[in-house]
């Protein structure tokens, strides 16, 4: 009797064990890393370049929700479906093999763009019906989209926030067209304090930047790889100065690049602590020093050949992190007019700041509405940032 | 000094010395003698060029100044071709720089030069064309060729 149940064990604890197994591989859906939904969204994406241009004009507000358009985003609902899927998705690995440095080859982040319009367009269909919280709920897949797309690489950092200034525009929209709801306020308001502990960092761009070209400094093949040096951004003045200084390269010449390379990275991080008008101004005046070295000093060669547009690329990055700011700033006072009937006199503090400041945004109330306007002009675009926002009345 | 005025006895001297007759023109004699050269004069008369062209660049041809000269005119061409194309070789570093693969236009080395040339939009650009050069993909495949 007891050699028969001890026979039995095994084979329960076998096929429990086979039935647990098996089950988890069945219902195992969405998988565990994002990506691999992105990637199949990117697969089924399908629209011809003239529609491709229709989006991009919808997104921009020249044109308005067409038949053309809905047709575009019901023969893409698969790749809608896989977009959203993976953007409930916490963890997303993007498969780029930073070991090659420099020839990492990055993901295709401009069907990325593209995937976000049509999630776009597919909430703007869901307005025209009258579905506002399905809308928005739309728009904040479009935020944690970005937020996955937004990696250590430069490049994504600035996609990703291409991509969540579609959402934030559109978010602005529905808020000035939707009927007042103090409910879904606090619920998207609440969503967004979640989807933004998930925030945007040029700084890691800036350590992965620094770790790629420090990685690339150490063989000499590489420098001479950089020969022509027509084929990298060097001013046309200054080519032969480089390329007569990689040609005479050794290994000592590498031990300098890299030293100067780093002193620069330094003061580059110094400069990100400092207030955005004088970060900027320290920014340009870094990226243009090894072009102004170079003449004189070879040990500038390499970072005048491998130092990203730092300064523009701030610049883009504190623009397009100040329009989510200002949104989350909107919801508190729509959740203020909603509770009280009336726009408020004033800014409610605690709010999300003005970046190009670091103050409070200039609150102004205006017939129809309100604006969030910027203290401090955008370096860049040599303007001074109003955000509108329309009230319904 | 009446001498030297009298002409007559420098003459003379010379005479003593060279044949001061005149010259008489032997035809048959040099023809034999240049024999070459009188068969190439028969030969352009024989030619059907009316201006005489033809004839005239056969025996210039012939000549061994205008052989070096030509030889000279070759080498010069030679030297002057070669060394264009070795022009054309560093210019292949040119195109090269163009006409770099699609792979190599999505590395980050490359799309951070496109954004220091034209911000997000050359980025953008730069990933359409990539993906515009790659082979197209099939848009039906066939059991057979999915198993192969």
């Amino acid at each position: 009797m007891r050699a028969t149940s001890n026979k039995r064990l095994p084979k329960v604890i076998y096929v429990t064990l086979t039935l647990l197994v098996s089950t988890s591989q069945v219902f195992a859906y969405p998988p565990d890393n994002a990506a691999v939904l992105y990637y199949r969204a990117c697969q089924w994406y399908q629209a011809e370049p003239e529609m491709e241009q229709m989006l991009s004009d919808l997104s921009r507000g020249k044109i308005e929700l067409n038949p053309k358009i809905k047709k575009l985003v019901r023969s893409n609902k698969h790749a809608i479906d896989f977009a959203v899927a993976a953007s409930g998705v916490t963890h997303c690995d993007w498969g780029m093999d930073y070991s090659k440095g420099m020839s990492t080859l990055l993901p295709p982040l401009h069907t990325f763009k593209k995937l976000a319009r049509l999630m776009i367009a597919d909430a703007k269909i869901m307005v025209e019906k009258g579905d506002y919280t399905s809308a928005i709920d739309r728009c904040l897949s479009v935020e944690k989209f970005a937020r996955h797309v937004s990696d250590r690489n430069m490049m994504n950092y600035l996609l990703g926030l291409a991509i969540n200034g579609e959402a934030d525009k559109y978010i602005q929209d529905i808020l000035a067209n939707m009927p007042e709801d103090l409910d879904m306020l606090n619920w998207l308001k609440n969503q967004l304090v979640q989807i933004d502990g998930n925030s945007f960092s040029f700084e890691i761009c800036v350590d992965d930047a620094n770790e790629t070209a420090i990685l690339f400094m150490t063989k000499l093949d590489n420098i001479k790889a950089l020969l022509p040096v027509e084929n990298w951004e060097v001013p046309s003045s200054l080519s032969k100065t480089a390329e007569k200084w990689i040609f005479a390269a050794d290994k000592q010449f590498l031990v300098r690049n890299r030293g100067y390379w780093e002193g620069l990275i330094r003061n580059i991080k110094a400069a990100l602590d400092m207030p955005y008008p004088k970060a900027y101004q320290e920014l340009k005046r870094l990226c243009e020093k090894p072009e102004k070295d170079i003449i004189e000093n070879p040990d500038a060669t390499l970072t005048l050949m491998l130092l990203p547009a730092f300064d523009k690329s701030y610049g883009v990055g504190i623009r397009g992190e100040n329009l989510p700011n200002a949104v989350r700033a909107a919801i508190e006072i729509y959740i203020v007019k909603a509770k009280t009937g009336h726009l408020p006199n004033a800014l409610p503090s605690g709010l999300p700041k003005d970046l190009f400041s670091g103050e409070d945004f200039e609150y102004k109330k205006m017939k129809g509405g309100f604006v969030l306007r910027c203290r401090v002009k955008d370096l860049g675009k040599d303007m001074v940032h109003e955000y509108q926002f329309k009230v319904t009345k | 000094m009446n001498k030297y005025k009298d002409e007559k006895w420098l003459d003379e001297l010379i005479s003593g010395y060279i044949d001061t007759s005149e010259p008489k023109f032997d035809a048959e004699k040099w023809r034999q003698k240049y024999s070459w050269e009188f068969q190439s004069l028969v030969d352009r008369r024989s030619q059907s060029s009316p201006e005489g062209q033809v004839g005239i660049l056969s025996v210039v041809l012939k000549s061994r100044v205008v052989k070096v000269a030509a030889a000279v005119i070759i080498v010069a061409i030679s030297f002057f071709i070669i060394h264009q194309q070795s022009s054309e070789k560093v210019d292949t570093n040119a195109v090269s720089k163009v006409t770099i693969s699609p792979t190599d236009m999505l590395t980050v080395a490359s799309l951070n030069i496109a954004y220091r040339k034209g911000g997000l939009e050359a980025v953008e650009a730069q990933f359409e064309k990539a993906h515009g050069t790659r082979k197209p993909r099939a848009t039906s495949i066939s059991l057979q060729e999915l198993l192969n």
